[in-house]
């Protein structure tokens, strides 16, 4: 019975081990450095409404990413952080940080349509609700920044089917679970919606 | 005596004027039948085999016709999306159309404001599916014109991404076993 104790004892320790460092390596994935963030993006204070960008040069690119590549960042200067973003959004990717969304109905920033961003919500998006109407929010993506302002904030259900469809015009959305205090698979999902309002070659 | 009266009637002329509404800013509904015939035949101008627009010989003709219907970033954004130019020319891009009101159909025109009319439309189509059209009027320098034209798709989109990570519930089990080991060892000191 001691031996038995004993081996549960270090099972246990080593699931917490494992689970502990799948968190910290998620939570590390951020960059937090609010000053240059802030400064790199000179920007992010006007946050009054600007014109959207409604129309992006339509060029036909294939994109041949791996799943789980890094293909650009997102840096969010109302939060301070940056982010690698990984194609795909599936587990071993959303793992690494954040995901942009792969769909039939989604794009790439540098295509007329609507990009989707996700990430964990205990994570590299835990502070996504300190994000306001009017924010920016700049994707680097193949030498252009794309810069982002929010237009809408909501909360929906998981399965709610409206949040990934086709959009005319460019934009960003960031979906995460919610409530983010909640433990486990959350039932909703903290939905940001931004419109391009510029873009800007990083050659420039 | 003359002029007290033509004062006096000039000043309720001027009083009556200012406080009466009816001049103010009642335009009535924007003519959307009109508006979306010319929207229709500027986007969709007949073009040569080349491409080249038959009857505009240049963008800067054809931005004309569009500023007298629609706001200059609307502008901005048709011209670009259907037009362009070359050695001076116009010249037309293979690139469809955009999503019309179907003036035959049922359609809702709402007023927003004295200024604003917004109208909505569901339709479908083979190309976008199920969609919700939104067309915004406004009331500019003596005329209505079109402020924003936008189209939703109404099928099911894709499904979200899971975006729960199962780290925190591993360290829980993994706290869970190791109460469980403890109690183990513990339930074996007493009752050795």
């Amino acid at each position: 019975m001691k031996k038995f104790g004993f081996i549960l004892l270090m099972i246990g320790a080593a699931v917490i081990i494992w689970g502990g460092h799948s968190w910290w390596s998620q939570v590390n994935a951020i960059t937090h450095d609010p000053v240059k963030i802030q400064e790199e993006h000179q920007g992010w204070k006007k946050t009054e409404a600007q014109k959207t960008v409604k129309t992006l040069e339509r060029v036909k690119k294939d994109h041949n990413f791996e799943t789980g590549e890094k293909v650009g960042s997102l840096a969010i200067p109302r939060i301070g952080n940056q982010y690698d973003v990984f194609w795909g959004t599936g587990e071993d990717t959303l793992k690494k940080g954040v995901g942009l969304h792969e769909s039939k109905w989604t794009t790439t920033p540098d295509q007329q349509g609507h990009v989707v961003l996700s990430g964990h919500r205990e994570t590299v998006f835990r502070n996504l609700d300190k994000v306001k109407k009017g924010d920016h929010l700049y994707v680097d993506f193949e030498g252009v920044t794309y810069d982002y302002q929010v237009r809408k904030i909501w909360i929906t259900h998981e399965d709610d089917r409206s949040v990934i469809v086709k959009k005319d015009k460019p934009t960003l959305t960031l979906t995460t679970c919610y409530p983010f205090d909640y433990v486990g698979s959350a039932p909703k999902r903290y939905i940001i919606q931004a419109e391009l309002v510029s873009k800007e070659s990083q050659n420039e | 005596m003359i002029k007290k009266l033509f004062i006096v009637f000039v000043t309720a002329l001027v009083f009556t004027g200012l406080n009466n509404p009816v001049f103010a800013e009642d335009h009535g509904e924007p003519p959307v039948e009109d508006l979306e015939k010319q929207f229709k035949n500027i986007v969709l101008l007949e073009k040569e085999e080349d491409g080249k627009v038959k009857e505009y010989d240049s963008l800067d003709a054809i931005e004309q016709e569009m500023d007298s219907i629609m706001t200059k970033p609307l502008v901005d954004h048709y011209l670009n999306k259907y037009y362009t130019e070359k050695n001076g020319e116009a010249y037309g891009k293979d690139l469809g159309y955009p999503v019309f009101v179907q003036l035959d159909e049922d359609y809702d025109l709402e007023k927003v404001n004295e200024n604003k009319y917004k109208l909505t439309q569901e339709g479908y189509l083979e190309t976008n599916g199920n969609y919700t059209l939104e067309v915004m009027y406004s009331y500019e320098a003596g005329k209505w014109v079109f402020s924003d034209r936008s189209v939703t798709q109404n099928d099911d989109g894709g499904e979200m991404p899971d975006t729960a990570t199962p780290a925190p519930m591993i360290m829980l089990a993994g706290a869970g076993i190791m109460i469980l080991g403890a109690l183990a060892l513990f339930t074996r000191r007493r009752t050795a």
